[in-house]
C-alpha cells in the first residue's frame, strides 16, 4: 500500500495545477472570503487541500486501468483508497498549519494555523463526500464516477463557501456542530465503513 | 510438465458474447501467438489472464499458480503491454517510469535506460506527445525492465511501421533465448508470427480452433490452386474453404495426401500461410 501512497504523492507533486492551488488558494480565499470567520476559513482551507490531494490520483484512476495490471491486489487497492483519505487529511493539516503560521509570523494577517474544533468538524464532511465518491468509483466504473466527481465538486464547494460566510447560521454549520459534532462524526464513520465494505465486496468481482 | 501459462476450459459470458471453453498451454522458453479475427475474444482472454475481468468458468494458472489467489506474485513476474497506451498522458516518460518502477520487486533502471536509448525515447517527453509507435516502445520498455518471466502483449505491433515491428520481433526472439522466459502475444499481423512464434493459438467467435506448434500447423495445411472444372460436390468436401473465380479456384485443405491422390498433377499445391489458414477457417 505504501507503493500506492508513493504514487499518489508523486502525482500530486508532478501536477502544476496542484502546485498553483497549494500556493495561491489561501491568498485567494483571503480576498474572496474577507468577511469569513477565522475558524470557518480554516475549515474551507483544510477541506479544499484534502479534496485537491484526493483529486489527482482519483482522476488518473478513473481515466486509466494501469494500476490493475501492476502487482497489487484488488483488496489492497480498495483498502488503500479508504486509508489514504486520512493521509491526505494529515498532509492538508500540516501544509495549512505551516502556510498560515508563516502568514502569522510575517504579520500579514492574524490567522488560526491550528484549530482542533474545525479539524473535528471538517473530517466528517470529507469522509461523507469520499465515501460516496469511492463507492461510485469502485462499483459503477469510471464514467459514472467522473460525473459524480463533477457534481460533488460543484455541490460541496458551494456548500463549503456558504459555510464560510454564514458559519453556524447556515444549515450545514448547525449540522456539523450539533451535539458538539458527535452526531455527524458517528454518521460519517458508519457511512465510510459501510462504503468500504461494499466496495471491497463488489470490486472483488468487478470487470475493469 | 511445468507450464508458464496454463488456461483450461476458460469461459466468460457477456450479454452479447461468450468466450467458450478456451484451453492452451505455454511452456517456458517459447513464444505463443494468439490469433483470431476482430471480436474473436483475444483481448477478453488476455484481460482474464491479467484478472482485469472476472471469469465465468475454467482455470488459469500462471507459473503453476492460480491467477487470482497469487495475483500479486504473478503480476510481479509479468510484463504486460496493453493494446493501447494506458499510461498517464500528462506525465513525462521519466515521471511515469518513477511511478511504475516502484511496484516491481526486480525493476532494473539500467535495462530501462538501455531500452530508452535503443528506442530513441526522450525521458523528458510527455506521454501525450508520443506517437502510437513511441507509446508502444515505452510500454515495451516498461514491460521488459523488471525481469519478467512472462511477457503478455495485446496487439503490440499493430499500427507500427515494418522496421520497428522487425526490431520488436528481434527483441522478443532475444528474450526467449533465456529458456525460462516466455511470450504470449495477440496480433492480426500473422506474418510477424511466422517469423518468431513457436506455437499458435487460434480462436474464432469465442471458441477454440486450435492450439498447436506453428510448424505442425504449417505442415498440416496447404493451399491448392486449379481449374474450376476439377470441382464437384465430392472434391469440394476436401477443402476447408474455397475461393472461386472465372479462371480457377484456390482452396485451403488439411488433407494434403487425399488432394494429391484425387487431383494428381492437375493442381498446384503450395504451403499455406497463417493468414490463409485464418481467412478460410473464419470464412467457413
Amino acid at each position: 500500500m505504501l507503493k500506492l501512497l508513493k504514487r499518489d504523492l508523486k502525482l500530486m507533486f508532478f501536477s502544476n495545477f496542484n502546485k498553483v492551488v497549494f500556493l495561491l488558494f489561501i491568498p485567494l480565499l483571503f480576498i474572496i472570503c474577507k468577511p469569513c470567520e477565522q475558524k470557518w476559513r480554516y475549515f474551507i482551507i483544510v477541506y479544499t487541500y484534502t479534496y485537491t490531494i484526493f483529486t489527482e490520483p482519483f482522476l488518473y484512476d478513473i481515466s486509466s486501468p494501469i494500476v490493475n495490471s501492476l502487482p497489487i491486489s484488488r483488496k489492497e487497492i480498495v483498502i488503500y483508497k479508504y486509508v489514504s483519505t486520512f493521509v491526505y487529511f494529515l498532509i492538508a493539516i500540516v501544509w495549512t498549519g505551516v502556510y498560515l503560521w508563516i502568514i502569522n509570523v510575517l504579520g500579514i494577517a492574524d490567522v488560526d494555523y491550528f484549530n482542533l474544533e474545525m479539524i473535528r468538524a471538517v473530517l466528517p464532511m470529507i469522509l461523507i463526500v469520499l465515501s460516496i465518491l469511492y463507492l461510485v468509483y469502485f462499483d459503477f466504473g469510471s464514467s459514472v464516477a467522473s460525473s459524480a466527481y463533477a457534481v460533488m465538486f460543484i455541490v460541496s464547494f458551494n456548500r463549503v463557501m456558504m459555510l464560510g460566510s454564514s458559519g453556524e447560521k447556515s444549515l450545514l454549520g448547525r449540522l456539523i456542530l450539533s451535539g458538539d459534532g458527535k452526531y455527524i462524526s458517528i454518521m460519517a464513520i458508519i457511512l465510510y465503513l459501510l462504503s468500504l465494505f461494499m466496495s471491497m465486496n463488489l470490486y472483488k468481482t468487478k470487470d475493469i | 510438465m511445468n507450464y508458464i501459462l496454463e488456461v483450461n476450459n476458460l469461459s466468460k459470458e457477456f450479454n452479447n458474447f461468450t468466450l467458450d471453453n478456451i484451453s492452451f498451454r505455454l511452456e517456458p522458453g517459447y513464444i505463443m501467438g494468439f490469433i483470431g479475427p476482430n471480436g474473436a475474444g483475444k483481448s477478453t482472454t488476455i484481460k482474464l489472464i491479467m484478472n482485469l475481468i472476472n471469469k465465468s468458468g475454467g482455470e488459469i494458472k500462471v507459473f503453476g499458480l492460480d491467477h487470482i489467489e497469487h495475483e500479486k506474485e504473478i503480476k510481479d513476474r509479468i510484463g504486460f503491454v496493453y493494446d493501447e497506451s494506458h499510461y498517464y498522458e500528462n506525465l513525462t516518460i521519466k515521471q511515469m517510469k518513477s511511478i511504475v518502477s516502484g511496484f516491481y520487486s526486480k525493476w532494473d533502471d539500467n535495462i530501462f535506460n538501455r531500452y530508452m536509448r535503443e528506442f530513441n525515447l526522450n525521458p523528458k517527453s510527455k506521454i501525450k506527445t508520443l506517437s502510437k509507435g513511441m507509446k508502444t516502445k515505452f510500454s515495451l520498455a516498461v514491460a521488459l525492465s523488471h525481469n519478467a518471466d512472462l511477457i503478455i502483449m495485446d496487439e503490440p505491433t499493430s499500427g507500427l511501421d515494418p522496421i520497428f515491428r522487425r526490431e520488436i520481433l528481434d527483441i522478443l526472439h532475444n528474450i526467449i533465448q533465456d529458456e525460462h522466459k516466455s511470450i504470449f502475444f495477440s496480433t492480426h499481423i500473422t506474418t510477424d508470427l511466422e517469423k518468431v512464434a513457436d506455437y499458435i493459438t487460434f480462436i474464432n467467435n469465442g471458441k477454440m480452433v486450435f492450439s498447436r506448434p506453428k510448424d505442425e500447423i504449417l505442415d498440416n495445411y496447404a493451399m491448392v490452386k486449379g481449374g474450376t472444372d476439377l470441382l464437384n460436390s465430392d472434391t469440394r468436401n476436401q477443402f476447408i474453404g474455397l475461393r472461386e473465380t472465372s479462371v480457377g479456384f484456390e482452396g485451403l485443405t488439411d488433407n494434403i495426401d487425399n488432394i494429391k491422390k484425387i487431383f494428381k498433377d492437375e493442381v498446384l499445391i503450395e504451403r499455406a500461410t497463417l493468414e490463409d489458414i485464418m481467412f478460410y477457417i473464419v470464412r467457413r
